[in-house]
């Protein structure tokens, strides 16, 4: 007989309760697990975006409070195409629709660019042609809508024919579609004005040195580096820690649910915790026990994170949708670790309480009862 | 029932207590006054004495269970506050039969008996070869898969009788071991505490109200109002 035996018996004892516990647990490390994992997807697609830009620098409408609200006239745009430093200009301009089954769908008007084919990582069929009522779609939302290569898409009315299917592996965009721009500016109402510019600089140019200068030259127009713009609307960085403290608080849950549990467990046991006293087990060997029953409960819930991490990602597929694909379609099993770290630590804390309590009780008045 | 051995009166005292008190709740309850006892190594005690006139307390004392509120404890001539643990002290010296037998009624009888040699560093074999003499000297061997929740009533305090005897004890201390069994079980418990023959042969105090248990031992100490040695006289309940 050793400890691993006790610990097993005693958790065996009352399988519903400690099922129970091991449940409670396991739902607060999947929160932990599914929530620092979606804010550690979010920071992959921003750090992902300036990849997907092609550009150096980015220019919007001053004080514009996102992309969608800013605008830039075909006067502006040709002026910073003439600045020295400037190799090339895109042109962007976003659209924001509901489909049927899908209230936030992100349509990305696009001039045909070669550099394009190099940033989708995968096509099927082709890019849209200007002029033509054509779209290509994100394999994610083609997925979800059910269209493939030949199906109409209808964008705000307009029947487009899907020309091809696309994976870039940002989700923004792989749950989207892309247009040609001149489409893209009819049916968003944009006029000839675009929502944003993308500058690649000449070699040697250095792209702070150029939005600076842009700043300088046009006070109506906003230029920053690509990671700047980036971090800009990817707060990612602050969104994670939040997201972190808001699952920190999920393991806290789990931790007060293994102590509520071990509490009344430890007090229904009191006089079999002092009759291992009586007998010569010191207060560490008791403290183990204990301490080890926790532990089992804590990794137990641990491991059934990953489970049931995915069976709330399933049941939450539906909402998941109107993320555009922020929220991971399966569970972030790198986290794992740390998850079942974090969850160990949290079962310890939580028996701290009980053990103390059984610890500061006197072995000698509880084995008078019986 | 078994022979009393040889009057232990010539040989070394086991443990001695000198002028111990006990009081609960602020001093309103007096357990013990100025208890002073020896018990002679191999010697058997009994204290008698009604319900409520502190025996238990007296036994839980001196098994270092609670500290006294005032007197001394010696063990092997030694004062017992000087030891650094009184768990291994229990462990290495002392088997304690309670009135309730506290059995993990999870574990098996085996397990159970085992339990206190878990605290030590006995490699497996040895606890198992241990645990399964009991078995034999108990007749339990058909019952060592039994969970203890499982077990009568006499089965149970038989198993916590072994419990106390596995670590082999110099010191055996018994609280109303007969208390909760039928008779006929109570007449089994007593042989088998009082038959126990490993080498040295332990001290043993036992606490009862029965005079018939009392008069199995060498000595017996009358117990009344928290004092010890005086005739038995009214209870303070």
């Amino acid at each position: 007989m050793t400890l691993f035996h006790l610990v097993v018996r005693e958790l065996g004892r009352q399988p519903a309760r400690t099922a129970g516990c091991v449940l409670a647990v396991g739902m607060g490390a999947a929160g932990y697990l599914l929530l620092v994992g979606t804010a550690a997807s979010l920071a992959d697609q921003f750090a992902d975006m300036k990849r997907l830009l092609g550009a150096e620098v980015v220019v919007q409408r001053a004080r514009a409070t996102s992309p969608f609200s800013s605008n830039l006239t075909p006067e502006e745009v040709a002026q910073l195409a003439a600045l020295p430093g400037v190799q090339r200009v895109s042109r962007l301009a976003f659209g924001k629709t509901e489909l049927v089954g899908d209230r936030f769908f992100l349509v990305f008007g696009l001039e045909s660019d070669p550099a394009l084919g190099t940033t989708l990582r995968s096509l099927e069929g082709r890019l849209p042609l200007g002029g033509g009522d054509e779209a290509a779609l994100g394999i994610l939302a083609a997925g979800r809508l059910g269209l493939g290569i030949g199906s109409t898409l209808e964008v705000r009315g307009r029947h487009l024919r899907i020309v091809g299917v696309y994976r870039c592996g940002h989700s923004l965009l792989d749950h989207g579609a892309v247009l040609p721009l001149d489409l893209t500016q009819r049916l968003f109402n944009l006029g000839d004005r675009v929502n944003v510019v993308l500058l690649r600089t000449e070699a040697g140019m250095h792209p702070e040195k150029l939005a600076l200068e842009i700043g300088r030259r046009y006070s109506g127009v906003e230029a920053s580096t690509t990671e700047t713009w980036i971090s800009m609307y990817g707060e990612y960085a602050l969104i994670e820690s939040y997201v972190r403290l808001v699952g920190l608080i999920a393991l806290l849950v789990a931790m007060l649910a293994v102590s509520s549990v071990s509490q009344v467990a430890l007090m229904a046991r009191l006089g079999e915790l002092a009759m291992l006293r009586a007998v010569g087990w010191s207060r560490a060997q008791v403290g183990r026990l204990v301490f080890f029953e926790a532990l089992a409960v804590a990794g137990l819930g641990g491991l059934a994170a990953a489970p049931l991490g995915e069976g709330i990602l399933l049941l939450a597929s539906p909402l998941n949708r109107e993320t555009a694909g922020f929220v991971a379609d399966h569970v972030n099993l790198g986290l794992l670790p740390e998850t079942l770290a974090l969850t160990l630590m949290a079962g310890c804390l939580g028996a701290m309480p009980p053990l103390a309590r059984v610890l500061r009780t006197a072995p000698a008045r509880v084995l008078r009862m019986p | 029932m078994s022979t009393l051995p040889p009057s232990p009166a010539t040989q070394g005292v086991a443990l001695a207590a000198y002028g111990l008190a006990k009081a609960y709740d602020g001093g309103l309850v007096v357990a013990v006054r100025h208890a002073d006892i020896a018990l002679a190594s191999g010697e058997w005690v009994a204290i008698t004495g009604p319900t409520g006139c502190g025996k238990s307390t007296l036994l839980s004392l001196l098994t270092l269970l609670e500290p006294p509120d005032a007197g001394e404890i010696v063990i092997d001539g030694l004062q017992a506050r000087a030891l650094r643990s009184p768990e291994a002290w229990r462990l290495a010296n002392v088997g304690i039969v309670f009135q309730f037998h506290f059995l993990l009624p999870h574990l098996t009888v085996a397990g159970n008996l085992a339990v206190p040699l878990m605290a030590t560093r006995m490699p497996a074999s040895q606890q198992q070869e241990r645990v399964r003499e009991l078995l034999a000297r108990l007749h339990l061997e058909h019952r060592a898969s039994t969970l203890a929740a499982h077990l009568s009533g006499g089965e149970r305090q038989l198993v916590a009788l072994g419990r106390a005897l596995v670590n082999r004890p110099r010191l055996i201390f018994a609280d109303e071991p007969t208390g909760a069994v039928d008779s006929a079980t109570g007449e089994l418990l007593l042989n088998e505490l009082f038959s126990t023959s490993h080498s040295p042969r332990p001290t043993i105090l036992l606490v009862t109200h029965d005079p018939a248990v009392a008069r199995r031992a060498h000595r017996v100490l009358p117990m009344c109002d928290g004092i010890l040695g005086t005739p038995a006289g009214s209870s303070t309940g």
